[in-house]
């Protein structure tokens, strides 16, 4: 019995559920203020926000540091697990410093010059260990010699987010941080930006050896890391265009905030999807056991 | 690629009694043809150790053509005997691959640590060089699928 299977629990239909559970409970508070029929519950929306966030990067950071102990033999693929391991430990306490329940810790930190500072440092540091891990994850395929290789579609798609990122940085002026009076929120938000374009591109990487793996349970989990990578970069997108459209409309805030909380729990599907890979073979391993117990009597007589 | 050379064409062309034009034809198949050149290998391989047998037994004692034909026989029977498992645990290892990381990364790490074996080739592997191969196969089963997919490829590996 490998030490995953304690955890085994933790299977890609229960997240699916947990995520439906999460969205309905959004919808379920969102809908009727939407509607007139309540007052807009903000509390109750922050509290579903943080529980869905913590559940779902806590499970996260269980699997990913149970998947690192799985891949202690090969350096490259172990630290791109510690990478993401790092991510979902750094997206925990996201919610901290972007929800009004961390009012209850820290009274007036909604006001706090350190909130928005606090949140970008997190973003940064969270992009760059999810950035660093697929960069190593890249490289330890590339070491491999397996025959993955980039197709020029792409190098079109790369080039194409290279201009999205000049579209973005041209237009900086709409981003949240743009008018800040602190220089290193402004600073922070653009290497966030960037950051997410690098993730953006190493995820399309991973996606073209996803396909060229022809199947397998290896190809699903980078499938869903390209997803995750390109959810986050699509609503960083997205929330900019909302702004911009509909500056004081509340219900685009808590739209992008529902797709925030279901981008979190995308990252767990990915890495259950991951730990499936290693049940899989852990069954397997059986299988080949109990075969071979079966076959021996009949050999000797 | 056709291959387009009939059994009876590789035999006369691995016991050399090919017509110059035919045996033309082939070497030039075998140099574009990578496929094709392992087999020759291993069949120049098999065919080397035959005659070796052969000469061997002749050596030894002076037999009937009849005795002669059992021992080469029996030589043969041991040849194909150690080749069955061989290939069979190699489909074995490449279903086992597919299901874990798709079937064009099964077939190319199958080949990659083949390469970086003495056997040099999936054609050329036998019992004599399968641990190698198999230790390369699990450096790289260990960076695609972690410590248990390695444990799987190396209690299915054993031949």
């Amino acid at each position: 019995m490998t030490k995953m299977t304690r955890i085994r629990w933790i299977t890609p239909g229960l997240v699916w559920r947990l995520l439906a559970l999460n969205l309905a409970l959004n919808l379920a508070l969102f809908l009727p203020a939407q509607l007139g029929w309540i007052a807009r519950p903000a509390g109750a929306l922050a509290a579903v926000g943080l529980l869905g966030g913590l559940c779902a990067y806590g499970l996260a950071l269980l699997v990913c540091l149970k998947i690192e102990e799985e891949y202690r033999d090969a350096p490259l693929f172990r630290w791109a697990w510690l990478g993401m391991a790092a991510n979902a430990a750094i997206l925990l306490f996201r919610p901290l410093a972007q929800d009004t329940l961390a009012e209850v810790l820290w009274p007036d930190f909604h006001a706090s010059p350190w909130r928005l500072l606090l949140r970008h440092v997190l973003i940064v540091a969270g992009n760059l260990a999810l950035g660093l891990s697929l960069l190593a994850m890249w490289w330890g395929y590339r070491r491999l010699r397996l025959g993955f290789h980039i197709r020029r579609r792409d190098y079109a798609a790369m080039a194409g987010l290279l201009v999205l990122l000049a579209a973005l940085a041209g237009v900086r002026e709409n981003l949240t941080e743009a008018a800040s009076p602190f220089a290193a929120n402004r600073v922070l938000q653009l290497v966030g930006l960037a950051l997410l374009f690098v993730i953006a591109v190493a995820g399309i990487v991973l996606q073209r050896i996803a396909a060229q793996m022809n199947g397998g349970r290896l190809a699903v989990v980078l499938r869903w890391l390209t997803i995750y990578v390109l959810l986050r970069l699509g609503l960083v997108v997205l929330a900019s265009l909302l702004r911009a459209a509909f500056p004081d409309a509340p219900w685009a805030s808590d739209v992008s905030r529902f797709a925030w909380q279901a981008v979190a729990w995308v990252f767990t599907l990915t890495v259950a999807y991951q730990m499936r890979v290693t049940l899989t073979a852990a069954e397997q391993l059986e299988s080949v056991r109990q075969k071979r117990i079966v076959d021996k009597p009949a050999m000797i007589s | 690629m056709r291959h387009e050379i009939s059994p009876e064409t590789w035999e006369d062309y691995m016991e050399n009694t090919l017509a110059a034009a035919e045996r033309n034809r082939v070497s030039a198949h075998l140099e574009a043809c990578a496929e094709c050149r392992a087999m020759a290998a291993q069949a120049s391989h098999s065919t080397a150790r035959l005659h070796g047998t052969a000469r061997q037994i002749n050596a030894a004692w002076a037999v009937s053509d009849e005795k002669l034909e059992t021992a080469w026989q029996a030589a043969l029977a041991q040849l194909k005997a150690e080749a069955v498992p061989v290939r069979e645990r190699l489909d074995e290892l490449e279903a086992t691959m597919t299901v874990l990381c798709g079937a064009h990364t099964a077939a190319q790490a199958l080949q990659a640590a083949a390469a970086e074996s003495p056997a040099r080739s999936l054609a050329r592997l036998t019992r004599e060089n399968w641990e190698p191969f198999l230790r390369s196969l699990l450096a790289i089963v260990r960076a695609l699928c972690g410590r248990t997919g390695a444990r799987l490829i190396l209690e299915s590996g054993q031949l």
